[in-house]
């Protein structure tokens, strides 16, 4: 405005207004570049004065986190059936070193090793003196050796929140559940098979073992371990119709979080990675293959009264009865004699696609890793239906035995192991139809069998009084050099109950157990296993809420007429000898 | 001079971005406080995880055995002939306790209905009134003008 002023000069019309144009277009380039000013001086303010304020009051790692809002991914949790944790990864601290920050290597050693006695000083020392930047002190550590190296304040000692894996039963279904590593991955059990999927999932994956029918069958069999001075053991309990596992265990085992330490003997898991020849268990298998091709009778005889020999091969009972003995008889006496006859009329081929229809010579579909392959023989001659008919030249493993026994008793239906109960959560989802191995006459008499081997043949010391126990035992030599070993056994006890509406089998099995004063010297099945099994049901009833019951009349009745008494017995011995 | 829309469009800029400025900053604050309040709460989270977590440690059924055994009388076996059920129908029903239809007399001295006579209310007035009333009394006796 001035400027034209003072050189007086006058413009008018189209210059005027050009000119008038100009100045306007100077003011708003200038507002604008101060307007600009103001927002870059506002901004400047902001970030100096307001938000730094809270940067220098608190450490950047803190306000990077508190600003950050990625959620952070942690493995499922393993549940029981009833929701009992069994395995769940919680957030803890882990020591990192900055060697380069740390001042002094030997008195931060020193004083590291005072809160953990553990790891050696020397170590310690080497790790505070390389040249790196990063260099783990000791990973999951406690909350209270955090506050300690806290209150150290020395510099160039960090902590980084990692997650850790944390077992609260401990070893007890160790097997099953598995272990995993510092970093989080599976190493074995549910946590390997199941490791891409715990990762990925939220929900907790459930499984179909109780706790407290784990803890009463490991605390038996630890018991019958000691009692027998015996090398290991193993037992499952699983449901008869649906084939859950209810329990599971395998002994000696380990600590989950001492998985590095833990050694080969403990790692073995005996329930479904060990295979056994079991011995007597197999006659279930031999008789209802038995029974099923006479469709259900149960009247033929069989003589027993000499050793069979085939080839350089000799059959023989541990107790010969030497005389002609019914099949009931066969069966709760556990005449191996007899039972090499059943399979001689089954036949080869028979036998061998009922063992196989059992999925007993194959290996069986479960959720975990550990599993073994079933041994038979390669060429399948006479002499091995002979001895597989009583479970020699065989070796299946527990979760195998008890499977193929709960599929005979539970009407004739086969089964399949599971230990996952929220099915739809895995990918291992199956709807099959049901697979008839035996026709439920057959399951009827082997029921029926059964019992009777409770009651009157060898495994007496399995009744529990109310329940209704049956079973079988079993007692097989172990192989060893140069044939099989008569003083190292395998003693187990495959038992069901209640028998006339079974709902659960339970197997114990104990390697090399040794006969005791109390049990006169004898560490078969009936002394071993079959006690063992008796006091784990007696516990089980309040678990599973299953009522003790008087029979009205024996459910075996009807097969009573086959068994001989003894005076029967010393007649016919009488007239043999005239 | 400057055109009154170029200087109303300036004013309007700078009140704009007055208020744009204001906003980011409570969306500022806002996220904070969100994220401290987040912080917080997945702090309890791993609290309540971990404090769960020891509680099923100490539920073990091993520990619960040796507690019970060293604390309870519980070590007998249940299995024992007497306790025996011979049928299922012999098994006791549960007892459900009985309620009567008609109520004991001693509870119907509570009545739920409204009361006919309402009851006096105690004004504050009234009793400022016998107060001073009182007051009144005092002064008479101090002046000596009592009866």
């Amino acid at each position: 405005m001035s400027f034209f002023r003072d050189n007086r000069i006058k413009l008018n019309g189209t210059r005027r207004s050009s000119l008038d144009l100009a100045r306007s277009r100077l003011v708003m380039l200038s507002a604008f570049f101060i307007f600009a000013y103001v927002i870059v001086a506002a901004r400047a303010a902001d970030l100096s004065i307001i938000q730094g304020a809270l940067q220098t009051n608190q450490e950047e790692d803190l306000y990077e986190k508190l600003t950050s809002t990625k959620q952070e991914k942690r493995r499922a949790d393993i549940v029981d059936r009833n929701g009992v944790l069994l395995a769940r990864s919680l957030k803890t601290s882990s020591l990192y070193a900055d060697p380069v920050m740390v001042q002094d290597a030997s008195k931060t050693a020193k004083e590291l090793h005072k809160i953990f006695p553990d790891v050696s000083y020397g170590s310690l020392l080497q790790k505070l003196q390389t040249k790196k930047r990063f260099v783990w002190v000791k990973r999951n550590i406690s909350p209270d050796q955090q506050a300690a190296i806290l209150y150290l304040g020395m510099p160039g000692l960090n902590f980084k929140e990692e997650m850790r894996r944390i077992y609260p039963q401990g070893a007890l279904a160790v097997h099953m559940v598995g272990t995993s590593g510092v970093d989080g991955q599976g190493l074995s059990g549910i946590e390997g098979s199941f490791n891409t999927l715990l990762d990925k999932e939220s929900d907790a994956l459930q499984l179909t073992l109780d706790v407290r029918l784990q803890h009463i069958m490991k605390r038996e069999i630890a018991k019958t371990i000691k009692k027998f001075k015996a090398k290991a053991g193993a037992g499952l309990i699983m449901d008869v119709e649906n084939g859950e596992i209810l329990a599971a265990v395998s002994l000696p085992d380990y600590e989950p979080q001492n998985y590095q330490n833990a050694k080969e003997n403990e790692k073995f898991n005996r329930v479904s990675l060990g295979v056994y020849e079991l011995g007597s268990s197999f006659k279930i298998f031999s008789t209802a293959a038995m029974i099923e091709k006479s469709d259900g009778v149960v009247s033929s005889s069989f003589d027993v009264r000499k050793p069979i020999k085939i080839g350089r091969f000799q059959i023989r009972d541990y107790h010969p009865e030497k005389r002609i003995m019914s099949l009931p008889e066969v069966f709760i006496h556990s005449s191996n004699i007899g039972s090499a006859l059943m399979g001689q009329r089954i036949g080869s081929e028979g036998l061998k696609d009922f063992y196989n229809n059992l999925g007993l010579l194959t290996k069986p579909d479960f959720e975990i890793g550990e599993i073994g392959n079933p041994l038979s023989p390669k060429r399948w001659t006479e002499v091995n239906t002979l001895t597989a008919s009583f479970g020699h030249g065989i070796a299946v493993s527990p979760l195998q035995l008890t499977r193929a026994a709960a599929s005979i008793i539970n009407g004739g239906e086969l089964i399949t192991p599971t230990i996952v109960k929220n099915k739809d959560v895995g990918e291992k989802t199956k709807t099959e139809s049901p697979i008839r191995v035996v026709s439920p006459q057959t399951s009827h008499r082997m029921r029926q069998l059964l019992r009777m081997v409770v009651t009157e043949g060898t495994g007496s010391k399995a009744e529990v009084d109310g329940f209704m126990v049956g079973g079988k035992t079993g007692t097989a030599e172990k192989p060893g050099k140069g044939g099989y070993n008569r003083k190292k056994l395998i003693s187990s006890f495959l038992g069901a109950f209640p028998m006339d509406a079974p709902r659960y089998m339970v197997f114990v099995m104990v390697d090399e157990p040794q006969g005791t004063k109390e049990t006169y010297g004898y560490a078969t099945g009936g002394w071993v296993g079959a006690p063992t099994v008796a006091r784990i049901i007696s516990s089980m009833s309040s678990v599973t809420g299953i009522m003790p019951q008087k029979e009205k009349e024996p459910f075996e009745k009807s097969l009573k007429r086959y068994i001989k008494t003894k005076e029967q017995i010393k007649k016919e011995r009488n007239i043999e000898a005239h | 001079m400057f055109r009154l829309s170029g200087v109303l469009m300036i004013c309007f800029a700078v009140v704009l971005g007055v208020m744009l400025f204001h906003t980011s900053q409570s969306v500022q604050e806002a996220e904070k406080k969100l994220a401290i309040i987040g912080q917080n709460s997945s702090g309890e989270e791993e609290a309540l995880r971990a404090l769960s977590t020891e509680w099923d440690y100490l539920n073990r059924p091993q520990r619960l055995e040796s507690l019970a055994l060293k604390n309870l009388d519980l070590d007998k076996d249940i299995t024992t002939q007497n306790n025996l059920i011979e049928d299922v129908a012999d098994i006791p029903k549960a007892v459900v306790p009985v309620i009567p239809k008609v109520k004991p007399k001693f509870l119907n001295h509570v009545s739920t209905k409204k009361p006919e006579k309402k009851q006096e209310n105690l004004k504050p007035s009234t009793i400022q009134k016998t107060e001073q009333e009182k007051f009144e009394l005092l002064l008479k006796n101090v002046q000596g003008e009592a009866p």
